[in-house]
């Protein structure tokens, strides 16, 4: 699905870079579910209900809740911001601006809508009065509707913004992500896939692998912790380097 | 506590492990990298790949500069209109005790014996001298009974005056 008003634009992000990785067990009927669209089980907080929490927190002047908010948010707020703003320069910037506007707002926010939909508003608004200090044309808002927010996700049509370098490390991730889970084992490469990109619940995964719900917790942790083990040097922060 | 933070991140922790697990998560920095790097493998499985591995220390920095927010706390909408049905309810009783109240203060007009039994009428209120008596005789037995103290108790008293039979 190409986002509305991105049609004319060029992208230059090799392929194999973009491309998720696809596990062969999800190729089947499962691959099309877009994640995060179920509704939680009983019982389970689900992902809004966490970002409340952490706002909550950060209402009650716990500054290290929202640190997470932005470690969670931050690049899906610059993927938005760069349909808006070309120099990725600019759009850290503006992200940043963003999360400040945020933060100081906080005290107004009630939770009517979803954290990422009020903080899409006002990274949209940052950047449209960004535009305007500079001279340039902001986008109208018919362009971007308070509704992309949730479905963001699933936009393909990104404008390409990275300069070489940036590309080069944008490969260098995706390639060190795809080998990682290519190099797990069988079932915890499918536990994390039917996860990430098919968006099932652990219960429904412990019934497709046939296998008890805390297994499939057990899988997908541990997944997570050998990917996340390959990108740490690239960090900085190896686990034994740390503490 | 990664396990507890990789569930956490996929909704698959109830409210009570949830809330401890934010809670450990925003007390450790190890915990608060292994949330971002989770994200971030979410992110390039979905074909989302970052630009850099780098945490936003920018937006980090420019958040510690700022003063912390305090928002007031919310009221949950149970509590208040809890509040609202208990002083409706205090208010209701309030005139129910006040009109019962009311209505005994009236009937407790007419004695006891008489409101239990109506053929008991309660006695006359105003009292009639009997024939013949004069106002001026009524008049003088009141004076003399009277309990409070009159003028003329007050008069001075000369101690020093002997009597004038013993000064003879």
């Amino acid at each position: 699905m190409r986002a509305k008003g991105m049609k004319s634009l060029t992208f230059i992000i090799p392929q194999e870079a973009k491309k998720p990785f696809v596990a062969p067990a999800t190729q089947g009927g499962l691959a099309g579910l877009a994640p995060f669209q179920k509704p939680p089980l009983q019982g389970r907080m689900s992902d809004r209900e966490i970002d409340q929490q952490l706002v909550e927190k950060a209402q009650r002047g716990d500054k290290q809740a929202f640190e997470m908010l932005v470690r969670k948010y931050q690049r899906k707020l610059e993927r938005l911001l760069s349909r808006v703003i070309r120099d990725p320069a600019e759009i850290e910037d503006v992200a940043q601006e963003a999360f400040i506007k945020a933060y100081r707002a906080l005290p107004n926010f009630r939770g009517d809508s979803a954290f990422y939909t009020w903080l899409y508003r006002i990274g949209i608004n940052t950047a449209k009065n960004y535009l305007i200090a500079l001279g340039r044309r902001a986008p109208t808002s018919t362009e971007f509707d308070s509704e992309e927010a949730e479905g963001f996700e699933d936009a393909a049509g990104l404008r390409d913004i990275n300069t070489p370098e940036s590309e080069l490390a944008t490969k260098q991730i995706a390639q060190t992500v795809n080998d990682a889970i290519a190099a797990l084992p069988e079932e915890l490469r499918t536990a994390i896939t039917l996860r990430e990109l098919d968006g099932l619940s652990y219960e429904e995964i412990a019934q497709i692998m046939n296998c008890p719900i805390g297994t499939v917790r057990s899988r997908i942790f541990r997944a997570r912790e050998a990917v996340a083990e390959k990108l740490r040097p690239q960090l900085g922060t190896s686990k034994d380097k740390r503490w | 506590m990664t396990q507890e933070l990789s569930s956490l991140m996929d909704g698959e922790l109830a409210a009570d492990e949830a809330q401890r697990a934010i809670t450990a998560c925003c007390g450790s920095e190890e915990a608060k990298v292994d949330w971002h790097l989770y994200h971030v493998i979410g992110d390039v499985m979905r074909g989302h790949s970052p630009r850099s591995l780098e945490l936003p220390k920018g937006v980090v920095e420019a958040l510690k500069a700022q003063p912390t927010v305090l928002a007031p706390r919310r009221i949950p909408q149970v509590t208040l209109a809890r509040v609202a049905f208990a002083a409706a309810a205090s208010v209701a009783t309030i005139g129910v005790v006040g009109w019962i109240g009311s209505q005994g203060a009236r009937e407790e007009t007419a004695p006891v014996a008489a409101r239990s039994n109506p053929a008991i009428q309660p006695v006359a209120n105003t009292v009639t001298l009997p024939q013949g008596t004069q106002p001026l005789e009524v008049q003088a037995y009141l004076n003399a009974h009277r309990q409070l103290p009159t003028p003329e108790m007050y008069r001075p008293v000369n101690n020093n005056r002997a009597p004038a039979a013993a000064t003879r």
